[in-house]
């Protein structure tokens, strides 16, 4: 059990690209960190720099507050379970298993006993005389962890462990590495681009973009307030819906796709700079009357708990604009709705930088936004 | 293409069945005749059948040979000894050297690992006609003319073998390099544990391959050979043929011919069920 920090990690290849420019990172004792970005992020690349399959540019590695950058992966203490499961073909279960131990010289029947328990944890313990080919997929998965835990590591490292799983089986799969870290206490760092299993999963997540962290934080924080543009067209599905803006020159005002919205009492920003406003699909509700934007609608999605209204806004462009309601409702496509924006959870962000700025708008008093025509 | 026609079944069945008469008739032609006296075979319907000489002939040449001097009187079990360790010589180092050498080339990298490929790869368009003069001055040189280092050495290098062996790794996943450095085995270990059972099928086929090569090499142990004792079976067949004077004594040269061609058709059956079995079991 240990904590694993990370120090001005840099990567640069020997062709000269830079896959991480720049990290910091300190994982707690027994947390389950989740990378989560889109590809070539380099959220794998870090995953391999700490278990010591790619060199550390600069910067440090330490894994129970020892430097690691030029141990073997071996005398890292950490274990990892890969994309494809990289099981030994040739090998039954219980060597794919015994075969870490083995190379450690640990006695056999202390293998035998630590096989044993590793595989009535995973519930494989009937598969040990098999072969990989023999099993499915989430057997497969199953070997792959037991042949993780069963080494007893300070950190566990996933590499985008689920991702030849059908749906089902992830899902169930999630739950079930989530629990297992739980009761083991393992420290745990998870690569994914699957952004539920990131929210599901994680303790704190790592949102990743070109080789930076752009937020750590935990899922409520990074959904609730994403730190750049970036983490909020990212994170959540539908994305995050994007108006342009700019502030009003009395600068306590904003002004974004034609609708003037106030900000909280006493926040003021400089007026004239350019603004991007975020709203969520679930922050966008259909009225009856006039509301904050007309929406074209484009296309239905149905969910069944919810649906999935797209269309487009007036004043906002061609950008699809995204909004959730309930599943009942149908709308034709080519129809004009009325949407009202939930002022006080719209995302304020600085256009030149990216960077969320710390202003909400107020509330606007309900008003003509009770009934939802059909 | 899954039709069921019975004419084109007859039809197909009859050619292969040509197929097989044409390549198998030369061979039971030569064993029949291996099984007369050399006066049956002389008389004129050649025999078609077995006769009843096949013990009396394949011992004689198994132990003495031909009785005639010029033939060097070297029994064809000799022969067929140094011709199997010639071929298992070649076969194993050819597979060890080339194994370790693709080894090498994929899984380290060190300066000039790509000149050290392509100049094992350069070898491949140099047959051993082509640089038989200075191989046999090298193998002279180190004394190693009339012996069994002397006869395998030069030819265990082999491109083809390394070639394919490097080829077979690439397509190992890197992954499983990986999860072996993890579960803390070093390049030894993971070429022992995990690289050689894997290449398990690639070794058989290259076995097969490699052993008939060797067994079939007439050049080189012509050229380095002189000593009756280290005499191989393809060149042992041309002498029981040439004598001096007198007829060839027919059923004993074909009893040597069909001892010659068997320990490469036993390789290749036993061998291919390894084979087939390698490839039913392993999976990348």
């Amino acid at each position: 059990m240990a904590g694993l920090n990370m120090r001005g990690v840099k990567k640069v290849y020997p062709n000269g690209v830079e896959a991480i420019s720049h990290i910091d990172l300190d994982v707690a004792d027994g947390e389950f960190i989740v990378l989560v970005g889109p590809s070539g992020c380099g959220k794998s690349t870090l995953l391999r720099m700490i278990a010591g399959l790619e060199t550390i540019t600069r910067g440090d590695v330490a894994i129970d507050g020892r430097r690691v950058n030029d141990l073997e992966p071996a005398d890292r203490d950490i274990a990892m379970v890969f994309q494809n499961y990289a099981l030994y073909p040739h090998m039954t279960v219980y060597n794919n298993i015994a075969y870490g131990l083995r190379n450690r010289r640990t006695p056999k029947p202390e293998i035998e006993t630590r096989v044993r328990e590793v595989a009535g944890l995973l519930e494989i313990g009937h598969l040990l005389d098999r072969k990989p080919r023999q099993l499915s997929g989430g057997q497969r998965q199953r070997v792959a962890m037991g042949r993780a835990i069963v080494r007893r590591p300070a950190v566990f490292l996933f590499d985008e462990p689920l991702s030849n799983l059908d749906a089902k089986l992830r899902v169930q799969m999630r739950v079930e590495i989530r629990r297992l870290q739980r009761d083991l206490g393992t420290t745990s760092i998870y690569v994914t681009h699957d952004q539920v299993e990131a929210m599901t999963m994680a303790d704190r997540l790592v949102v990743m973009n070109a080789g930076k962290a752009e937020q750590i934080g935990t899922p409520r924080d990074v959904y609730q307030s994403p730190a750049t543009i970036f983490v909020a067209g990212f994170i959540g599905s539908p994305a995050m819906n994007f108006l342009e803006g700019r502030i009003a020159s009395s600068g306590d005002e904003i002004v974004a796709a034609g609708v003037t919205m106030r900000l909280r009492k006493g926040e003021t920003l400089a007026p004239g700079s350019a603004l991007k406003v975020g709203v969520r699909p679930e922050d966008v509700r259909i009225v009856a009357g006039p509301g904050d934007l007309e929406l074209t609608v484009d296309l239905i999605e149905h969910l069944g708990a919810e649906t999935v209204v797209i269309g487009r806004a007036s004043g906002a462009g061609q950008e699809p604009f995204a909004l959730r309601c309930s599943g009942d409702v149908d709308f034709a496509p080519g129809r004009l709705v009325h949407v009202a924006l939930a002022r006080d959870k719209l995302h304020i962000f600085d256009a030149e930088s990216g960077r969320r700025l710390d202003v909400r708008c107020a509330p606007v008093a309900n008003s003509s936004e009770a009934a939802v025509p059909r | 293409m899954v039709e069921n026609r019975p004419l084109l079944t007859i039809i197909s069945h009859l050619v292969l069945l040509l197929g097989v008469g044409v390549l198998v008739f030369p061979i039971w032609v030569t064993f029949v005749a291996s099984t007369h006296t050399a006066a049956d075979l002389m008389s004129a319907p050649i025999p078609l059948w077995p006769g009843d000489q096949l013990w009396e002939n394949y011992s004689r040449v198994l132990s003495k040979g031909l009785d005639n001097p010029t033939a060097g009187g070297t029994p064809v079990a000799v022969m067929l000894k140094n011709s199997l360790i010639m071929a298992l010589g070649i076969a194993i180092g050819k597979i060890i050297v080339s194994f370790m050498a693709a080894f090498a080339i994929v899984y380290f990298r060190f300066p000039f690992r790509m000149v050290a490929f392509w100049m094992i790869f350069l070898t491949l368009m140099l047959p051993v006609e082509v640089r038989i003069l200075p191989t046999y001055k090298v193998v002279a040189d180190l004394g190693l003319l009339n012996s069994y280092l002397g006869l395998t050495l030069p030819i265990i290098a082999s491109a083809t073998a390394t070639f394919l062996f490097r080829q077979f790794f690439l397509t190992v996943p890197d992954e499983l390099a990986e999860a072996a450095r993890i579960d803390g085995a070093g390049p030894l270990r993971f070429m022992k544990d995990i690289l050689l059972p894997l290449s398990r099928t690639n070794i058989a086929a290259l076995f097969v391959i490699m052993f008939t090569f060797g067994w079939n090499q007439y050049l080189w142990p012509l050229l380095m050979t002189t000593d009756p004792s280290y005499l191989t079976v393809t060149i042992g067949i041309h002498q029981l043929i040439s004598v001096v004077d007198t007829d060839p004594q027919w059923p004993l040269v074909m009893a040597g011919v069909i001892l010659a061609m068997l320990p490469p058709v036993v390789v290749v059956l036993v061998m291919q069920r390894q084979f087939v079995k390698g490839l039913v079991e392993t999976e990348k």
